[in-house]
């Protein structure tokens, strides 16, 4: 159905983020007035996003004709939009409008001696190419969109350009990226010489028949597209260059990035396989080896991470980590799709919800890390400590979302990890790897709470380092209201999973059909307040955070009850230090320190990978360095003809007079010489 | 009406008892150290003392004050879904997955306050807290999956009806020993007091804290004692069948005195171990966990 609604919507969002996207490349203001202006084309594509999500998901899919034809290749700039876009057109948009928000104070402090036009087009280049990826039903296009996506996020980790660490960074994302980019591009020119067209439809058709009579090609195509897409989801061991390019970023642009653009990478994989191969049949195999990448990913990633001692590369690692949650769900769901049981659609779901509840909390914890960086300029936690006193809007978020990414209840992440358990357990009873897998991934949650216990001890708790004294009071109002909003929504997902899956479930039938999906209350069970799992024989798995919640309220005040029981009084003492004074700085508990044994136990799980140089890049780069071969050498003659000066300056009277003396002589020696002729 | 009635009779049951079993362990200590020892209602004697002392605070912050309470009403309510001879009052809230992590916020919550306290002795023992965790759970998650797998559910009502009626099966008695040999960590005994380390870092997380807030925290050891035994004794050691509630509650009470008899016994008898040490033991006994599930997977 050709819906005209959609279409203006659609025009309206993308053309405000275009027009936001030149307007301020041209502008040459300030920060601020830029930020706003920002803030603003964002803020109107949001409304239409979320306008024309909504309406998605309350009657159906949505076509919309095509707006530009390339007959000549069959390609054609055609989209449609399902309950799985409209899961992405939800997330993306306020994920990126909140960090705008932030990144107008953010970065008119941080980097004010910089240009905004290195940032803000950038930012809204960024959501316009993913919005596009994820509306769009047109392969060729598709691949256009995903190219600006990463060129959009390579110029914002390309940010920093004077810096030569972060140059670096920038150029190893952009040569990861692309190699992967060059996978997809090799896949679809390969599923082209079949279909001869990129409709998304004709490309499925044209599979279905590669998949009866060349298997081997649609298994080397599944390849390559998993390839593409996850290395820009930074699984294991193609994410190596995500804990170097995330932290190279200014904050608010790896905010964006943890909540959008990585969460594409997943989109990808769930798109393509559910599109393209699910008629294939071959799905199953695929599925089991994602899934065993994912858990790889979590115990790899996650365990790395505990080494890390900043902030923001710490928080990257754990990208990894949570990204292998997602595909272990999904993977999961691929390798029971043809049994068309409840299990599948349940995984699916269960990887699906982690990626949502991923945006937001991880977002949300590096706004915070960026507001301590605002704060106190630092982001090493050796030598940070006691910021909650100052900040502690930041510090509540900062707890919220740790306590989320740790998945502990009845935080977000708790339910969407809950259901990932739920659904590798029920796996392993059909298939025991899926038990491992599921081990895997519960006990490295546990090791995801040790490093984000260090990292809230070491920038927020604590005696007050010297860092902190510089930090003047709590963020401004633009930085605390995303990080205020993001832990809201971290603490409605946790607490009322039903809403979130009602959505996701409508994004499974439209990509499975709806004959495939089984009625929601059969999925989910019947209860509003919470989950109830039945596989058949009974409910085999029960969370409700409704009233776990209430229970633990509940107890809570009976502990407050007791507490007062005594009508004790209290007083403020410092602290006691075994009996000696000190300073708090000379007795601080580094955050190195934190659970020494165990990373040493497991150093060096994470291999690090190093880009090839090419010559001819490298040469270039050479001549455009004037100081290494103009000023630099000038400078050393110089340098080495001062330097000789100065040694007859030794500031010893001794020598003075030696030198006076040998004056004296040479001067009588040319007067002689001058008197005689 | 029956759930709230059932939380709370576990409630109560959990803050009335806990103290007692305390106090039995200290007599039992006493006697193998040929002392007199203090009488066994000596913990309550404890607890209503400090409760009435000043409450010394080297922090005023929210999260400081509010630890305590929150680790103890974490623990309460996994007393209310835990069984107890009966079915877990609170089982239509969550499943085994949320008994343990609904035990992890109780963790989260004490190293919380330890940071807030701004102790560097705090800082270690939350720290120690953070890697008994990191190497305990895996083995309770282990073997308590190993009963959920025969059952093939994971609500933990299930899993003791599964072992009370199709008996000892080979998994669960191996996931039983991993279980029992990862208790005296759980429970923060000798030789793995190593959070708490009384010699060497002064109560380590508890460090700054003092009168009604010490007395939470001494109720959150003595509770997690009694929750973590009933636990391992409904799952693991469910039998015999009987058919009251409160006969099959009496039976238990008496299998959680003599399983904290034998924690006692051997509290008393160890030193402490080395926190590398204990990751050594707690590998090993982390691999009896993994054969339980092995044969759990295999059938038998």
């Amino acid at each position: 159905m050709m819906d005209l609604v959609s279409r203006n919507l659609l025009f309206i969002a993308s053309g405000s983020l275009f027009i936001g996207f030149l307007v301020l490349i041209a502008y040459r203001g300030n920060w601020r007035k830029s930020g706003y202006m920002a803030v603003f084309f964002m803020s109107v594509a949001t409304l239409a996003l979320w306008v024309l999500a909504l309406r998605c998901l309350a009657s159906g899919q949505k076509d919309i004709q095509p707006i530009l034809s390339l007959n000549l290749i069959g390609a054609s700039l055609s989209f449609h939009i399902d309950s799985l876009s409209a899961v992405f057109l939800l997330v993306v948009p306020f994920v990126g409008l909140l960090t705008l928000l932030y990144a107008v104070e953010f970065m008119a402090k941080v980097y004010s001696e910089r240009s905004p036009a290195r940032y803000y087009p950038f930012a809204l280049l960024l959501a316009l190419a993913i919005v596009g990826v994820v509306t769009i039903s047109d392969l060729f296009f598709f691949f256009i969109f995903w190219e600006i996506m990463t060129l959009a996020s390579w110029a914002l980790v390309w940010f920093e350009r004077e810096n030569e660490e972060k140059v670096k960074a920038a150029w190893t994302y952009f040569v990861v990226t692309h190699v992967a980019a060059a996978c997809i591009l090799v896949a679809m020119l390969v599923i082209y010489r079949e279909s001869g067209s990129f409709a998304f439809e004709d490309i499925s058709r044209a599979i279905g028949v590669m998949a009866e009579n060349n298997r081997t090609l649609v298994h080397v195509l599944i390849v390559l597209f998993m390839l593409g897409f996850a290395t820009k989801a930074g699984m294991f061991p193609l994410g190596g260059w995500l804990p170097q390019a995330y932290p190279a970023a200014p904050s608010p642009a790896s905010a964006a990035f943890a909540g959008s653009m990585t969460k594409i990478g997943i989109y990808g994989i769930v798109r393509a396989s559910l599109e393209f191969f699910n008629t294939s049949g071959l799905l199953t195999v695929w599925g089991g080896v994602i899934a065993i990448f994912g858990a790889i990913s979590i115990f790899v990633g996650t365990l790395t991470a505990l080494r890390e001692d900043d902030s923001k590369r710490i928080l990257s690692f754990h990208i990894i980590g949570q990204i292998g949650y997602m595909l272990l769900g999904i993977g999961t769901g691929f390798y029971f799709i043809q049994t068309k049981s409840i299990l599948a659609v349940l995984a699916l779901i269960a990887g699906l919800y982690h990626v949502v509840n991923h945006a937001c909390y991880k977002s949300l914890l590096f706004l915070n890390v960026g507001a301590a960086e605002y704060a106190t300029g630092m982001r090493d936690l050796n030598k940070m400590g006691g910021l909650g006193t100052i900040m502690p809007i930041t510090m509540g978020a900062a707890i919220v979302a740790s306590l989320s990414i740790a998945g502990i209840p009845p935080f977000s992440g708790f339910a969407s990890k809950w259901l990932i358990y739920q659904s590798a357990f029920q796996g392993g009873i059909r298939m025991p790897l899926f038990l491992a897998l599921g081990l895997i991934a519960m006990f490295i949650s546990i090791a995801t709470l040790a490093s984000f216990m260090k990292l809230l001890g070491a920038i927020f708790l604590g005696q007050p380092a010297e860092c902190t004294r510089r930090a003047q009071g709590e963020v401004p109002v633009a930085m605390r209201i995303p990080q205020v909003a993001l832990a809201a929504v971290c603490v409605i997902l946790g607490i009322a999973p039903i809403l979130p899956l009602i959505v996701l479930y409508r994004a499974a039938q439209d990509i499975l059909g709806n004959n495939y999906v089984p009625v929601f209350a059969t999925l989910f069970g019947t209860n509003v307040s919470g989950v109830a799992l039945n596989f058949g024989k009974g409910v085999a798995g029960l969370w409700n955070p409704v009233y776990a919640l209430i229970a633990l309220i509940f107890c809570s005040l009976a502990s407050l009850v007791i507490l007062r029981l005594g009508g004790a009084k209290s007083r403020s003492i410092v602290n006691w230090y075994g009996g000696e004074e000190h300073e708090p700085e000379e007795v601080r508990f580094r955050a190195h320190g934190f659970c020494l044994p165990f990373k040493t136990a497991f150093s060096k799980v994470y291999p690090s990978i190093r880009i090839p140089k090419i010559p001819a890049l490298q040469g270039f780069r050479k001549v455009l360095d004037l100081d290494s071969w103009l000023y630099s050498p000038i400078l050393k003659v110089g340098a080495r003809f001062t330097e000789r000066v100065s040694r007859t300056h030794s500031g010893v009277p001794h020598v003075y007079m030696i030198w006076q003396l040998i004056g004296a002589v040479v001067a009588f020696a040319i007067l002689f010489i001058l008197i005689r002729s | 009406m029956t759930v709230v009635g059932g939380v709370l009779v576990n409630v109560i049951l959990v803050l009335l008892l806990a103290p007692l079993f305390e106090g039995v362990m200290r007599k039992l200590k006493a006697v193998v150290h040929s002392r007199k020892g203090p009488p066994i209602t000596q913990p309550y004697i404890d607890i209503f003392k400090l409760l009435g002392k000043e409450d010394l605070r080297p922090n005023d912050g929210l999260l400081f004050r509010i630890a305590p309470v929150v680790a103890l009403g974490a623990f309460l309510t996994v007393a209310a879904l835990t069984p107890m001879g009966f079915g877990p009052p609170l089982g239509v809230a969550g499943d085994m997955i949320v008994w343990v992590y609904i035990v992890s916020l109780a963790a989260v919550a004490i190293m919380l306050g330890a940071f807030a306290s701004g102790n560097p002795f705090s800082y270690e023992g939350a720290s120690r807290e953070m890697m008994m965790l990191l190497t305990v759970e895996p083995i309770v998650i282990a073997s308590l999956l190993t009963a959920a797998f025969k059952a093939k559910s994971l609500v933990i009502s299930d899993m003791v009806g599964w072992n009370l009626i199709n008996g000892p099966t080979v998994s669960l008695i191996f996931a039983g020993i991993a279980f029992f040999l990862a208790l005296q960590a759980n429970l923060g005994r000798l030789p793995f007091d190593i959070v708490e380390a009384e010699q060497e870092i002064v109560e380590g997380p508890f460090m700054e804290y003092s009168g009604p807030r010490l007395a939470l925290y001494k109720l959150v050891f003595y509770v997690r004692q009694l929750v973590f035994s009933f636990l391992f004794v409904s799952v693991f050691v469910p039998w015999p069948v009987v058919g009251s509630n409160i006969i099959a509650f009496l039976i238990g009470l008496v299998k959680v005195l003599i399983l904290l008899i034998l924690v006692a016994v051997i509290d008393v008898v160890n030193p402490r171990l080395r926190i590398d040490q204990s990751m050594n033991y707690m590998a090993r006994v982390l691999f009896v966990a993994f054969a339980a599930l092995a044969f759990a997977v295999i059938g038998v």
